[in-house]
């Protein structure tokens, strides 16, 4: 009988849906049906029947060819050549759980890398606003639950965030917004047409790259001064409209996406947001939001920061001290600059997302991609090591955009052999420790650790 | 939790211990699989505490040591670790931050102060996994948490009718899927009222 398995986290987006439904195949190995889900998340659980999936390691050979070595031979690979690395560079992880984060941070400590998260390319922008000016935020729950105005500034949830305007933003009914759309004010603020603009009350198309000016613009309309006729290629009146709007909302909301981290201002787009959120709050209750990307890309954020205070960029090449400097410890500035001699990707691709000359410098030296399935970083790596999938065939802890954490489940048995994240980044930092004849420093709750201490172990399970 | 082998004698320290009225008599604590037994064996391992106090780690009932609200605090102030976090040598990993010290620092200074276990006072149910994630990354010091219940919405609404055989329920049920060790009330409906 084909077992229905419910409250599922689906391994997408930010929105980190937790109530998929998944029908799964009586031995515990095929996905049959998924409910719930938006048509990508559906996909991604589907992804993990493909009979393709890579199953053993695969190193590159003399000849360009890629190979299949056993992952006790990956493993040692690894650990030898991030111990030769002066500086190796570890970036990804949007795309798994907080325990491998967790795990990662000894690998790097051990071999002084550069440890870095996709923020590092989205929000970013973000972490260093937050630095400057704090972060009033709530729970997506008290969005759903209060919010009667809602801005989308320069983000597109109908595409990135599928489920967001479903579960959260635009349709459903909370405690205070029990008439669910019909009570809801939608303001989209994108130079582009988008789908959710379409739904947006009010749409104010600016000039690309204009959104500081308009922020400003809106705090001084707040503020009762006067503004020009128009403001990056919004009419005054607009603008006025939009402002009171938000002023005479109940409870006011801001969601921000890349479109303000990754246009001209950066930051201090996002700066100008928060300033905007708190001078809201003399008027009515108000609360901002970044839209992150991946299921989980909030989590190297919170799992970072407890262990090294830092949310991203963070520099260990001191071997005492962290050190975080953006610009200078951000992973393609590192690139670009040629300053990191290996390069370890994991749960992204950044052969897909960095520039192009940035892969080109990464590429002189050694690369390896630790990731569920092929990608364009994996194809042009070293060292591909697969993993299991967290969230499909992996259980595991995540962030939800909102930094509310999840529990999410594994639906159907893992391959076989193939470790989890966290158990290859234990079983390279023990090699580590033997490599050097060092002492690993477990944590006393990690006597318990889910990892064979004998690598061999893990390719006969 | 696995067990703990072996044969530890502490030797030479100034031992306190009020419940058997010993107030820094000068002497050796011998310990076997965990125990504090009469004697050890030649084989034991000898820690020198000449000149130090040997005492029961201290239990610290009320702490903000792990969850949302004190990362938010390392991840907002990144100058709290700029020339403020300690060098780390092996066999310790990296100890950052000073007002608000990550966990590994956390751990470690809360054993050198001599402390065995620390109570995190404030756990929001809904950031439960965090807390106990930072738990888990924690070092050598044992740590529980009380889950909030001050500005809970469905504890008011309970009490408001009376009912309290549902207001223990809920508690209850909220105690076990936490994993909370007690109940935390402060400021009742202070912030939702």
């Amino acid at each position: 009988m084909p077992k229905l398995i419910t409250q599922v986290g689906c391994p997408y987006c930010g929105s980190s849906c937790d109530d998929i439904e998944v029908l799964v195949s009586d031995d515990n190995k095929k996905i049959l049906e998924v409910h719930n889900a938006c048509i990508i998340g559906t996909n991604l659980f589907f992804h993990a029947n493909d009979p393709t999936r890579p199953k053993l390691p695969r190193q590159r050979q003399p000849d360009g060819s890629m190979k299949e070595i056993s992952y006790p031979e990956a493993i040692d690979w690894m650990a030898k050549t991030m111990l030769a690395a002066k500086k190796p560079l570890i970036y990804g992880f949007g795309s798994t759980n907080c325990e491998g984060m967790s795990a990662v941070a000894r690998i790097a400590e051990k071999s002084g890398a550069v440890l870095d998260n996709c923020a590092t390319i989205c929000h970013g922008p973000s972490f260093l606003a937050m630095f400057d000016n704090g972060y009033p935020s709530c729970t997506l729950g008290e969005a759903k639950n209060r919010a009667d105005v809602v801005v989308f500034w320069g983000c597109n949830p109908m595409h990135a965030h599928p489920r967001h305007t479903s579960r959260y933003s635009i349709f459903p009914r909370g405690y205070f917004t029990q008439k669910g759309q019909m009570q809801r004010t939608i303001l989209s603020v994108d130079p582009r047409q988008t789908d959710t603009a379409k739904l947006a009350d009010v749409h104010l198309m600016l000039d690309q790259g204009h959104d500081y000016e308009l922020f400003d613009a809106f705090r001084t309309v707040l503020k009762g001064y006067d503004i020009p006729d128009v403001v990056a290629g919004i009419k005054k009146e607009t603008i006025i409209k939009s402002v009171e709007i938000m002023k005479k909302a109940r409870f006011c909301m801001i969601f921000f996406g890349m479109g303000c981290t990754h246009t001209d201002g950066r930051n201090h787009n996002i700066d100008a947001a928060i300033s905007l959120t708190r001078d809201l709050n003399n008027h009515t209750k108000c609360s901002i939001m970044a839209m992150r990307g991946h299921y989980n890309i909030a989590g190297p954020g919170q799992v970072w920061s407890w262990i090294f205070g830092f949310p991203y960029c963070i520099d260990l090449s001191k071997g005492t001290h962290a050190h975080m400097n953006p610009g200078e410890t951000s992973s393609v500035d590192l690139a670009m600059r040629d300053e990191v001699d290996c390069f370890v990707n994991i749960g992204a691709d950044a052969g897909a997302h960095f520039p192009i000359q940035a892969v080109q410098h990464l590429k002189k030296h050694p690369f390896i991609t630790i990731d569920p399935n092929f990608n364009m970083a994996s194809e042009v790596s070293d060292l591909h090591i697969p993993v299991r999938i967290a969230g499909v065939d992996e259980p595991g802890v995540v962030y939800r955009m909102d930094n509310v954490p999840i529990q999410f489940k594994s639906v159907i048995d893992g391959l076989p052999g193939v470790p989890s994240d966290e158990e290859l980044f234990d079983m390279v930092y023990e090699r580590m420790c033997e490599l050097t004849k060092t002492e690993p420093v477990w944590l006393a709750a990690k006597e318990d650790r889910k990892h064979p201490t004998n690598i061999s172990a893990v390719n006969e399970a | 939790m696995s067990e703990i082998h072996g044969e530890i004698l502490i030797k030479g320290g100034f031992i306190v211990d009020p419940a058997q009225k010993i107030d820094g008599d000068v002497g050796d604590i011998a310990i076997k699989d965990g125990k504090i037994v009469d004697k050890v064996s030649n084989a034991a391992k000898v820690i020198d505490a000449k000149g130090k106090v040997v005492m029961a780690g201290g239990v610290d009932v009320h702490s903000h040591v792990a969850g949302p609200k004190v990362n938010v605090g390392r991840l907002f102030r990144p100058e709290d670790k700029l020339f403020k976090s300690g060098i780390a040598h092996a066999p310790t990993r990296m100890e950052m931050g000073f007002s608000i010290p990550s966990v590994l620092k956390t751990g470690y200074d809360y054993a050198r102060m001599g402390y065995g276990f620390v109570m995190e006072a404030a756990m929001p149910p809904i950031h439960a996994p965090h807390v106990h994630e930072e738990i888990h990354d924690t070092p050598i010091i044992d740590q529980a948490a009380l889950p909030v219940f001050g500005n809970n919405w469905f504890v008011m609404e309970y009490l408001k009718k009376g009912e309290v055989e549902n207001t223990a329920a809920y508690i209850a049920w909220l105690l076990r899927v936490t994993k909370g060790f007690g109940v935390k009330v402060v400021n009742p409906g202070g912030t939702a009222a």
